[in-house]
């Protein structure tokens, strides 16, 4: 894995999450709940809005969270690792 | 060193992922939408019961729920009605001052049903394949059609008499108990020389409900089915009742969780160990829970199939079934399972995109048909209660 990579991980999880975030807010805001009766119903003309709406909240309620809360970690342990090693924040 | 850091971003999305897994079903719980009023009814039940009065007082509205379901099953259709006038009557029953409100919607299903029924014959409310074979017993009716409107007539005969309804009631059972006398395995046709445990279980649970409520007796032909059934209906591999076999008792279809929720619950009414058994089984094989949530599997998981209309769309790995998750709130509400049907609720306001308006609670990802099946789970027990009350006084007359 690339060290910059892992250096900017927090970072790029937090962006992730934002962008999975603003992606189901966006579906919300299009007004496509009701199309996931796709899932139920399998209607076509309702399939790709409703699974765009389905993925989307899927990824922010699934993995936005996760990313954040690793993200807070990963920062966290890395303040407290360079204040033990009395760097410079 | 950037081993060391890219493990540690390993472990932190791991710990994470854990973390968030053990509280999201915080945030789905159903809360006090599942605590019942006095009258035993819970708001969840409530919000359903008004979003269905309303379709049934609103033809522009059910016209769009009939016609989004008739495209993909015209069963639902059907089976909406069935699971409707049911829940309506277990409300009634449940809050005597609205039972006029339930009384008419379950009177305007029951007509228009059976108005429909007349009019474009059985197969409107069937699959297209119901024509594609003579049905073994002539002339052709389908059990799934009879079961559910004699057990329709027989709630609503519990929370008022009604002349016509009694007499339809007496001629459907009398329809069934002689077809299914014709076959060894004590079964009708719900299609051409298929016979559904699904359908002859509500039909069993049909005629105990006709016996409570106009006095006729076929509690030996009821009995009879069920050791039947035990003999040579039921898997060997899990116990479990197979969901389809011809009308000689060669088995189609095996178990299936999309017809042995509803089953077990129905046969309750006819054989409460039996109807036990078969619930504590199909939990066992197929009921799941991880995390607070709670679903069901289609098949047990030795079993391979494909997915069908009646599973309903499978999620890989989980093997969860909305159509064995849905009836699957039957079976936990019929026999008292609250820890696993609190987790089925906990899916459910997590995967099947609640929404509340003004209109009251629908689920965006089921239809009038899954909705009406957990509002029937919700309310379920009163007209049951009150079919073995009946029948028992009878026995001690």
């Amino acid at each position: 894995m690339n060290t910059d990579i892992v250096r900017g991980a927090p970072m790029r999880m937090t962006l992730v999450a934002l962008a999975l975030a603003a992606c189901y807010a966006v579906a919300q805001l299009a007004g496509l709940r009701d199309s996931v009766s796709v899932l139920a119903t399998g209607a076509a003309n309702d399939g790709l809005p409703g699974l765009f709406y389905a993925a989307s909240y899927f990824a922010a309620v699934l993995l936005a969270p996760p990313l954040l809360l690793a993200a807070g970690m990963i920062a966290t342990g890395r303040a407290l690792s360079r204040r033990l090693r009395n760097e410079p924040t | 060193m950037r081993g060391r850091s890219a493990l540690g971003v390993l472990l932190s999305l791991a710990l994470a992922s854990f973390v968030w897994l053990t509280t999201v079903r915080h945030v789905y719980s159903p809360g006090s939408s599942l605590e019942p009023d006095p009258s035993g009814v819970p708001p969840r039940a409530q919000e359903l019961a008004k979003r269905h009065l309303a379709l049934w007082s609103d033809e522009r509205l059910r016209a769009n729920e009939q016609v989004r379901m008739r495209q993909s099953n015209a069963e639902w259709d059907f089976m909406g009605r069935s699971f409707l006038a049911w829940s309506f009557a277990n409300l009634a029953l449940r809050q005597p001052a609205e039972s006029t409100r339930y009384l008419a919607a379950i009177d305007a299903i029951i007509d228009e049903t059976l108005s429909l029924e007349a009019e474009r014959g059985m197969h409107h409310f069937l699959m297209p394949y119901s024509r594609r074979a003579p049905f073994v017993m002539q002339p052709e009716r389908s059990q799934f059609l009879d079961g559910e409107i004699a057990l329709m007539l027989a709630h609503r005969l519990l929370i008022a008499p009604r002349d016509d309804y009694r007499a339809e009631l007496v001629r459907r059972v009398e329809a069934m108990t002689a077809r299914m006398e014709q076959s060894p395995v004590l079964s009708a046709e719900s299609y051409p020389d298929e016979c559904w445990t699904f359908c002859n279980t509500v039909g069993l649970a049909a005629i105990r409900g006709a016996d409570a409520v106009t006095g006729s007796d076929h509690s030996s032909l009821t009995q009879r089915w069920v050791d039947v059934a035990r003999e040579r209906l039921v898997e060997p591999e899990t116990g479990l009742l197979i969901s389809s076999y011809t009308v000689d008792g060669e088995p189609l279809d095996k178990a299936e969780g999309s017809s042995i929720w509803l089953s077990a619950s129905m046969l309750d009414l006819v054989d409460e160990p039996f109807a036990r058994e078969q619930y504590q089984r199909a939990r066992s094989e197929l009921g799941r829970e991880a995390f607070g949530f709670g679903w069901a599997r289609e098949w047990p998981a030795a079993a391979k199939h494909e997915v069908d209309v009646d599973s309903g769309p499978i999620v890989p790995w989980l093997e969860v079934s909305a159509g064995s998750s849905g009836l699957a709130f039957v079976g936990a509400a019929t026999f008292g399972d609250s820890a696993w049907n609190r987790e089925l609720h906990t899916t459910l306001s997590f995967a099947g995109f609640p929404t509340l308006d003004e209109t009251g609670l629908r689920f965006a990802a089921s239809n009038q048909v899954g909705d009406a099946v957990v509002l029937y789970a919700l309310t379920l027990g009163p007209a049951f209660d009150a079919f073995r009350a009946r029948l028992r006084e009878r026995t001690k007359a």
